[in-house]
């Protein structure tokens, strides 16, 4: 029974090499299949998440089937190819959003933010404006995939890293946040950020709130 | 020993190709740990967890926790899609476009404890929101896993920690599970219904000021609260725009009348319930009070909709609560009245901190507490009971506070510090003689490099905190740790 199931396990690992080479062949993300904007499009460093590869010597199995396996290793079905981008109208949208803000319209702002995202994934502002707009209406899951994604977009912009460390604290993860504030240093290397009342990061040469 | 040789080498081939994956994607192993070996699995009761192990075990696990999360769809494998769980990922582009890839986070401790020899571990849990119904049972399942996995075995001690509802699981698991140790961070301690109660109460305030604003009013009853639906993100945002009419804490009002009512009303909510957070925090603390009550209370696994509402017969005396006499007396007349529910025993059952009986008197092993003194989520005063259940059941407690605003915001620096204070006080011969100080833990944090005063190190070594009935009035059926001796 126990060699069987061995042999079982080698026939899946076989099996998901096999899948694993294929899908590296496959078209990946929005993020990775256009170059970053803004003060990120020079950008070098290593990303918040990216593997670090060992030594053949000390690569470790990076997971092992459990004694309940219900997660298949290889990806059932492809992601879908990156949606194709029209950033004229997603800056009309924007636009749009940023004026129903302004008049405190929040459900007409988050629907032209949305649409601005889907318009242009492609943009780290779109990504990032909506997520703020996300993180302050307390949805934090949602924020935090799309400050991700401006992160990712835009990785050389410190900003974009202390956007994505807050909704980490208010998550709370604060492990994922001190990663990222890392990454905002490293953007940054003169950056200096203090805590403002809601125990949040901002620069410290950001104008202090009014009534603080 | 030759099978078991021929399945890691494959297992290791395939960790080379997809460790080279692109952007986004989650380290298996911390830069500071970089031969760690990962196990993903599931429990038999719904939970899935991750268990990454260090090149040289030193027998001890942690068992980390996460907060609060009423979002299904973590409850899902580590790296698989939050949109399809049985789809495995690196990244969320892996998960198509705007879906999430699913992480079980360690939040930072597998970093700063896998170097140490410690295997660290997590679970997503089987329930979402308040977990310590079935938390205890979730936690056995990596323990059981470990035991039965040939290559890592039964660990010599169990450590349970976690932030915020994970450090409610903590607090469950020290009165629940035969462990070895406790590290809590900013804990919902308070047990049951203290920690509900006074989510109940602001939320009745939240009535009490806004039922008559239009589109402010929630539907449900106070103690039962909302329906949470499979996307929590849009739950969230309607009750975030409801409170937002009440309150105009994120756009008051274009109507300078109703915006100046808008601004009183939210004063008068931090006036009654001394809510220590701005404006916009009182959207994410009315979320506990609708979304968070609802999720448990409606769900049939927890309590199926038995009520937990309590303030009548005797009526609570609501009069002197908060900072405004006047305005707690006319709030006092006018606040709905709940009679006991009948969902109220089973929450006890489910967390009651008592450590002179039960499992509580075993506790054996220090306990060491990290909370925000100016925390306005997991208020304060949930840890003075937590705190003094300890000292009634003659267990080790140092409990340490962080002067920074937020809820949960710890420094790396302050989180190293408190769990080498803690293997420091566990590894001793003398618990009682070797018991740090919160001023040990704060020397330590500064010892540490980056460790700077009121930056990354926040100790309040003065900080004196306030019981519970400061905030509400006590209810009858709380646990004598909870009520004001």
């Amino acid at each position: 029974m126990k060699r069987s199931y061995r042999r079982s396990l080698a026939l899946i690992f076989v099996a998901a090499f096999a899948a694993g080479a294929w899908w590296m062949r496959l078209p990946r993300s929005p993020v990775a299949a256009r170059p970053a904007e803004g003060l990120g499009a020079v950008e070098t460093t290593p990303h918040l998440s990216d593997p670090v590869l060992p030594e053949p010597t000390q690569v470790q199995p990076a997971s092992r089937v459990p004694v309940v396996p219900v997660v298949p290793v290889v990806p059932v079905v492809p992601a879908p190819p990156p949606p194709a981008a029209d950033p004229a109208r997603a800056e009309q949208l924007r636009t749009k959003a940023e004026a129903a803000l302004k008049k405190g319209e929040l459900e007409e702002a988050l629907e032209a933010f949305e649409k601005a995202v889907e318009a242009d994934p492609f943009s780290a502002s779109n990504h990032g404006d909506y997520g703020r707009l996300l993180r302050d209406l307390t949805a934090i899951d949602k924020a935090l995939y799309h400050l991700r994604q401006a992160a990712e977009l835009d990785p050389g912009n410190p900003d974009r890293w202390i956007d994505l460390a807050n909704a980490y604290y208010l998550k709370p993860d604060p492990g994922k946040a001190w990663a990222a504030e890392k990454r905002a240093r490293e953007a940054g290397p003169n950056l200096k950020l203090r805590r403002d009342r809601r125990g949040l990061l901002e620069r410290a040469d950001d104008p202090e709130p009014a009534g603080e | 020993m030759k099978s078991e040789f021929g399945s890691t080498a494959l297992l290791s081939a395939f960790a080379l190709v997809a460790l080279a994956v692109p952007a986004g994607a989650f380290d298996p192993c911390p830069a500071s740990a970089p031969t760690c070996t990962e196990y993903t699995g599931a429990g038999k009761d719904g939970s899935f967890f991750r268990i990454s192990m260090p090149e040289n075990w030193d027998g001890d696990v942690v068992i980390y926790n996460h907060g609060f999360d009423l979002n299904q769809k973590h409850i899902r494998g580590h790296e698989t899609c939050e949109n399809n769980g049985a789809l495995h990922c690196e990244a969320d582009a892996d998960c198509g476009s705007g879906n999430a890839c699913n992480e079980i986070s360690y939040s930072g401790l597998d970093a700063l404890l896998l170097p140490k020899g410690k295997a660290v571990a997590a679970t997503t849990y089987s329930d979402t929101g308040w977990a310590p119904f079935h938390s205890a049972k979730n936690i056995k399942e990596i323990l059981k896993f470990m035991k039965k996995e040939p290559t890592i075995g039964k660990p010599t001690r169990v450590i349970i920690t976690g932030h915020s509802g994970g450090g409610a699981v903590t607090a469950d698991a020290t009165l629940n599970l035969k462990i070895d140790g406790a590290v809590i961070m900013c804990g919902a301690v308070a047990g049951g219904l203290p920690t509900w109660d006074v989510a109940g109460d602001v939320r009745l305030v939240y009535d009490f000021l806004c039922d008559e604003v239009t589109g402010a009013k929630f539907s449900s009853a106070p103690d039962v609260g909302e329906v949470n639906s499979a996307d929590s993100g849009a739950d969230s945002i309607a009750m975030a725009l409801k409170v937002n009419k009440c309150f105009g804490v994120m756009s008051p009002s274009a109507d300078p009348t109703e915006a100046a009512a808008q601004a009183g009303r939210l004063e008068d909510f931090m006036a009654l319930t001394k809510f220590t957070g701005t404006g916009m925090e009182a959207l994410t603390a009315m979320g506990f009070a609708t979304l968070g009550l609802g999720d448990f209370v409606r769900d049939p696994a927890r309590l199926d909709g038995k009520h937990i509402g309590f303030n009548s017969v005797p009526d609570l005396d609501y009069s002197t609560m908060g900072t405004d006499p006047g305005l707690a007396a006319e709030y006092d007349a006018g606040v709905k009245r709940l009679t006991k529910g009948s969902g109220r025993k089973k929450l006890t059952k489910a967390s009651y901190p008592d450590f002179t009986k039960g499992k509580g008197k075993k506790v054996a092993y220090p306990i060491l507490s990290m909370a925000g003194a100016a925390d306005w989520l997991v208020i304060p005063p949930f840890q003075s009971v937590y705190d003094r259940a300890a000292a009634l059941g003659g267990k080790l407690l140092t409990q340490t506070w962080i002067s920074s605003y937020g809820h949960c915001v710890f420094s790396e620096q302050e989180t190293q510090a408190l769990f080498e204070e803690y293997f420091a006080w566990l590894d001793s011969t003398d618990q009682v003689t070797s018991q740090p100080t919160p001023a040990d833990l704060e020397a330590a944090c500064l010892a540490l490099p980056g460790g700077v005063d009121g930056d990354t190190c926040n100790f309040d070594t003065a900080f004196v905190n306030t019981n519970l009935d400061d905030r509400i009035p006590a209810r009858s059926d709380w646990p004598p740790a909870a009520i004001n001796p």
